[in-house]
């Protein structure tokens, strides 16, 4: 459950970053805070990780996830940049659900 | 200062290109095949098929009377339920090496019938050419070349260019950007695959190469040093009493706490001195936690071991590269993550070449450009149709067909070929592709629908839900060939 939280969470912070370059959403949104708030998301899943599966295995899966998440993200959503929005708005959402649920 | 700058960056970029045209068609199958290799005893599982419950029968009640009955081979015994049971093995002899099965009814040794993964292990090892391992640990001395000299030359553009992707644009930059993005973000992962690969395919040679220079000739030592344990015992020469193999492997499991035995071989068996190794891959709870365990069989001593808690730095570092290379310390979604990079790594390759014939584009009537075109969608979309027709053929070659893991063989290689073939046929190339990925992806999902009509099986789901995923993804990238014929790839054929 920590991986799929941390997984979640590396999306989040990986749409973030994309999406803070101009132009690369159909709406403006804050270049600086929004590209921060992912780099932190990003840095922060790293707890999950950890959390879960030790600190040097839990360090080499945030590592490995983040290409995964990033490249997904960097490929995916200049094709659906909506659709993207929302995906990003759903593993927010899952998240938070897992984080209780946990 | 400016020109020397220049031409150092043409340099790399050369060898970059060049490393990646004649290495990239083989790193391209060891990519593909490594998808699948890190879900072996997934793929086992499916392609046995529905098993009937195995009888109880101990690991001495199964190995001892094979041992007996023919003491001219070397044996290998794979075990099942964390070493409870033999579910298969392989034996040696003059250079041959046949693979079984164990009839969990009867406890009869059976000719292996299907080889679904160990076809696929030894095509991402290059175990079909002569030595092919050592081949694959050069092609990942390639890719790690690859990585540096792509890194030096995209240094300076790196964060402006991480996540920038263009679908809109025209094919070349298309192209571009997908091989650029994939590269950077997916470096940790190309990384440590290329670096482990060569670790462990090139390890032995270097191990030879030192043994002289360092170990004063003392092979051995130079083994030990990096995990890999001997016991020098010589046969007495007359049988003598032995502990059951059962109570041997719990030995091991005592002397090793978490080890989950996988395998087991034998030194001079059935002589007073034998000695019995027991192999695992996984130590529970311990991250990088292969273990070999060597016991005395006349009274369960240990005689060597390479465990977790024992090890020095360079049987630490051996231990990394195998359990990072094969992602053993992780479980079942992050090798899934791992098998989506490796495809991810296909994707880099197809761009790459992608980009490299973009740039001879002057130059795209010549033979050699059209023939290397032609290789990579032979390979490119040739390869996952043989693969689908190999798992097609294990649901839909009849149980008792002899020579049906050879069909198998002949099955992936044969429709590989076919495929290699036909991309030299003088039809437009896009044409080639939709052809090509609408078989994949009608074999793809007849071997789920195959399987799943032998009845539904928990521990096959995974697997036909990704066959499933394979023939969607198929389906759909035959439909974008229309737009896929926009990039220079197709139109440096399509004249």
């Amino acid at each position: 459950m920590e991986f799929a939280t941390g997984l979640a969470v590396l999306y989040v912070g990986a749409a973030l970053v994309w999406g803070a370059e101009p132009g690369r959403l159909p709406f403006a949104v804050p270049e600086r805070p929004v590209r921060l708030l992912g780099v932190v998301l990003i840095a922060a899943a790293l707890r999950w990780f950890v959390a879960g599966s030790g600190a040097i295995v839990g360090a080499i899966e945030w590592t490995i996830s983040l290409s995964f998440v990033a490249s997904t993200v960097a490929l995916a959503a200049p094709l659906r940049p909506r659709a993207a929005v929302a995906a990003t708005a759903c593993a927010a959402l899952l998240a938070v659900a897992l984080e209780i649920a946990r | 200062m400016a020109n020397q700058k220049n031409r150092a960056h043409w340099i790399l970029w050369d060898v970059h290109a060049w490393t990646g045209v004649v290495s990239g068609l083989v790193l391209y199958v060891m990519f593909f095949t490594g998808a699948f290799v890190l879900f072996r005893s997934e793929l086992r599982s499916w392609s046995f098929g529905p098993q009937p419950p195995p009888v109880e029968r101990s690991v001495e009640e199964t190995a001892a009377p094979l041992l007996a009955a023919r003491a001219d081979v070397a044996w290998l015994f794979e075990l099942g339920d964390d070493g409870a049971r033999v579910i298969g093995g392989q034996m040696r002899a003059r250079g041959q090496r046949d693979h079984f099965t164990i009839d969990g009814r009867s406890g009869a040794l059976v000719q292996e019938w299907t080889a679904v993964e160990r076809i696929l292990w030894h095509l991402h090892f290059l175990y079909q050419l002569p030595f092919g391992f050592y081949l694959s640990g050069f092609f990942g001395l390639a890719l790690v070349l690859a990585i540096v000299t792509g890194v030096v030359i995209h240094w300076r553009n790196i964060p402006s260019q991480l996540l920038r992707f263009r679908p809109g644009r025209a094919a070349k930059i298309v192209w571009t950007d997908a091989h650029k993005v994939l590269g950077t973000v997916g470096l940790p992962f190309l990384l440590v695959f290329g670096l482990t690969g060569t670790i462990i395919c090139l390890g032995p040679l270097l191990l030879q190469a030192h043994t002289a220079a360092t170990f004063g000739g003392d092979h051995d030592q130079a083994e030990e040093i990096l995990g890999f344990v001997h016991a020098d015992v010589e046969p007495a020469g007359a049988p003598g009493p032995r502990l059951p193999y059962d109570a041997l492997i719990a030995r091991a499991k005592a002397a090793v706490p978490g080890l989950e035995p996988e395998w087991i071989r034998f030194q001079h068996p059935g002589d007073a001195n034998e000695v019995l190794n027991v192999y695992g891959a996984r130590v529970r709870g311990e991250p990088f936690g292969h273990a070999t365990v060597l016991l005395r069989a006349a009274d369960g001593a240990v005689l060597a071991a390479n465990a977790p808690a024992t090890r020095g730095p360079g049987a630490i570092a051996t231990a990394a590269a195998f359990a990072l290379h094969f992602v053993s310390y992780g479980g079942t979604a992050i090798r899934l993550v791992h098998a989506l990079l490796a495809l991810g790594g296909c994707a880099i390759i197809l761009s790459g070449f992608a980009v490299w014939l973009a740039r001879r584009e002057a130059a795209r009537a010549s033979r050699p450009n059209r023939w290397l075109l032609s290789l990579v969608i032979g390979t490119g979309a040739g390869l996952p149709l043989g693969t689908a027709a190999l798992f097609a053929a294990s649901r839909a070659l009849p149980a008792d067909l002899p020579w049906r893991v050879g069909w198998e063989n002949v099955a992936l290689f044969g429709t590989w070929f076919a495929a290699t073939l036909y991309a030299f046929a003088p039809l437009p190339r896009r044409r080639v592709m939709r052809d090509l990925l609408l078989a994949a992806g009608a074999l793809w999902g007849a071997a789920a629908l195959l399987d799943l009509a032998a009845g539904f099986r928990p521990e096959a789901a995974g697997v036909d839900l990704a066959l499933v995923a394979f023939a969607v993804f198929s389906f759909w990238l035959s439909s974008r060939m229309h737009v896929a014929a926009r990039a220079p790839l197709l139109a440096a054929q399509e004249g």
